[in-house]
């Protein structure tokens, strides 16, 4: 295989695009984790059915973006649903381990109930027809053929991503919650309700999961176990950015995937997946809060 | 330990052996599975019970346990030896639970969940890849029990039917045996103190890694053990025992039993399945599925000491009553 510029520079771009809808499943996982301290192994399942819901929202009116939006909807309904069933009667009653087996059933019978409505066979979801397609560009004597969809997966990603840190940097509720997340203690004795921003960060956190669901779904394959697949990695991006971290989260994913997606062009997929793990490794032993982690959550 | 619980375990081993005199061989399939996941939940429960370890990542020692048999009777050396094949599983397990241990111990509560869990993908993309073609992939290795020896003319297959459940019961009272003096010596009290204040034992001065590597090796070497029992059981490895759910699947039967003692996992596993073996006609094959989930749901909502808890309160002992 010719290493040509051309290849690594295509392959960067699909590291940052895959990277981005990394950072929008992990983000939501980070802070929760980092708010509430439970590990949220229903989280596959807002992906899952943000990929699903728009397949049957495109098979109802065929309009994507429609779908996208009908799904990152469901997914926050599906988000507090959950939060409110089963999540608000177990804080503080039981052990966060326990409440992480309690989450595991909810992403067992989710998973079942795809199977069962949808058939385990891959679903196809078409990339939209204004979006298919590919971009030339001529930069420097070097032509490259890239697909619109991922540019655009770029850029919508990508403005999510701002939006999201906007959110937690500078408006009122999302310093609370950075607050909470930093020094818990004092953060509550100022009295920043964690019951109220907790259903909100939830609801965000499964509505932008479902969004990257659904947006993934033309380029990975639809699948009933594509949640709970994805769901190692994210633990990696999130225990490596640091958890409760937003700025964390996106610099995790984007070093995952580039390593993800340039790795290939030298090594079998299986060793690049492994070089992450011992990445992560790594990364525990000589920094266990993660990247910019806080100091008291891991150490 | 007084007279009148050895006489209780005396009547439960007796009742076990004399299970296959009346069953039949689907009672007796059954009840083997039981006790292999009854082995491993003891194993766990070492960690997360005594030791208050959430590991999330068992299946690794588990699979990697049948792995290690698998390999060693097919796909590379080609020795059908049982004997050789614990010895190796128990060193693989041994080894793995220090590799992990010291990866996991540098975090703590629920974050070493996640690096274990981050454990088990590692050990299933191995499985899957089939690395020099030794894991055999998605297919899985087969063949895995060992043949049949003769004795005076007779074939005599131990790693089947009947035999294995006899076999497999004594396993079971050993492992009980070695993991309960465990609990029972001095290094079972610090365990348990790790649990209860980890920051005190270091203040007096305890090595508290060591003692939870100690812990992940032993409960590695056991979990690798019920690994290779299931392996035999059924004649195959395939990368299924190395997949996150084996891992919690395991931590269900512990809750689900009760973790506080390891009666409790034994209870668990039995719970869990008998009825997956006689709940499943009754829903049909993918509805046991749903049931599973609830399992998972309902014993946390309402059940979290587990059935021993329930049975303890239902029943006080004696002891208690004085109380």
């Amino acid at each position: 295989m010719s290493l040509g510029i051309e290849l690594i520079l295509t392959q960067l771009l699909n590291a940052l695009c895959m990277g981005l809808i990394f950072a929008l499943i992990a983000v939501g996982l980070s802070i929760i984790m980092g708010l509430l301290g439970i590990v949220n192994m229903a989280h596959g399942v807002f992906y899952l059915f943000g990929a699903y819901f728009t397949v049957a929202a495109v098979s109802w009116y065929p309009n994507f973006g429609l779908g996208v939006i009908i799904a990152a909807l469901l997914c926050s309904g599906i988000a507090l649903a959950v939060f409110f069933l089963f999540i608000r009667y177990l804080m503080g009653r039981r052990r966060p381990l326990e409440i992480m087996v309690a989450l595991i059933g909810i992403n067992i019978i989710c998973e079942e109930l795809i199977r069962n409505i949808f058939g385990a066979e891959p679903k196809y979801l078409a990339i939209p027809s204004m979006l298919s397609g590919q971009v030339t560009f001529n930069f420097l004597g070097v032509t490259l053929m890239y697909p619109k969809y991922y540019l655009s997966l770029i850029i919508i990603c990508g403005s999510l991503l701002i939006l999201i840190y906007y959110f937690f940097h500078k408006t009122d509720l999302g310093i609370r919650g950075l607050a909470l997340i930093q020094d818990r203690e004092i953060a509550l004795a100022l009295g920043v309700n964690i019951a109220k921003l907790g259903t909100l960060f939830f609801a965000i956190g499964g509505a932008v999961a479902g969004i990257s669901g659904a947006l993934a779904g033309p380029i990975f394959s639809v699948y009933p176990t594509m949640g709970i697949e994805l769901l190692g990695f994210i633990f990696v991006i999130v225990i490596i950015g640091g958890v409760g971290s937003i700025e964390g989260t996106f610099l995790a994913s984007l070093l995952i995937s580039t390593i993800k997606s340039v790795g290939v062009l030298f090594a079998s997929n299986v060793v690049v997946d492994a070089f992450i793990y011992v990445l992560l490794c790594v990364m525990l032993c000589i920094r266990p809060r993660g990247l910019k982690g806080y100091l008291g959550v891991l150490e | 330990m007084s007279k009148s619980t050895l006489l209780r375990q005396i009547i439960l081993i007796l009742f076990f052996l004399a299970i296959p005199f009346f069953g039949g061989a689907f009672i007796i399939d059954t009840i083997t599975r039981c006790l292999i996941w009854g082995i491993f939940a003891m194993a766990y429960v070492l960690l997360y019970g005594y030791t208050g370890i959430a590991s999330f990542g068992h299946s690794v020692f588990f699979g990697m346990g049948a792995y290690s048999a698998g390999i060693i009777a097919v796909t590379v050396f080609g020795v059908a030896n049982p004997l050789v094949h614990f010895a190796v599983a128990i060193v693989v397990g041994a080894m793995l639970g220090l590799l992990i241990g010291f990866f996991c111990t540098f975090t703590k509560g629920i974050y070493t969940a996640l690096v274990s869990f981050a454990f088990a993908h590692v050990f299933w993309l191995f499985a899957m890849a089939n690395p020099m073609g030794i894991t055999r992939g998605e297919s899985g290795i087969t063949g895995v029990r060992p043949p049949p020896i003769y004795v005076g003319g007779f074939e005599v297959n131990f790693f089947r039917g009947v035999n294995f459940y006899f076999l497999i019961i004594i396993i079971l009272i050993i492992s009980y045996v070695i993991l309960k003096t465990i609990t029972n010596l001095p290094i079972g009290d610090v365990l348990n103190g790790i649990r209860e204040n980890e920051n005190r034992l270091l203040s007096l001065g305890y090595n508290v890694r060591q003692y939870k590597l100690f812990a992940f090796a032993v409960s590695g070497v056991f979990s690798a053990i019920s690994g290779v029992l299931m392996a035999y059981l059924d004649n195959v490895v395939v990368p299924q025992f190395v997949q996150w759910d084996v891992g919690a699947t395991v931590l269900l039967m512990t809750i689900l039993g009760g973790s506080e003692t390891l009666i409790g996992p034994l209870l668990g596993s039995f719970a869990v399945e008998l009825s997956k073996a006689y709940v499943t006609p009754l829903l049909g094959g993918g509805n046991w599925v749903f049931f599973l989930g609830s399992l998972y749901i309902l014993v946390i909502m309402l059940l979290p000491r587990g059935i021993y808890g329930l049975l303890k309160r239902l029943f006080p002992t004696p002891e208690q009553n004085k109380v």
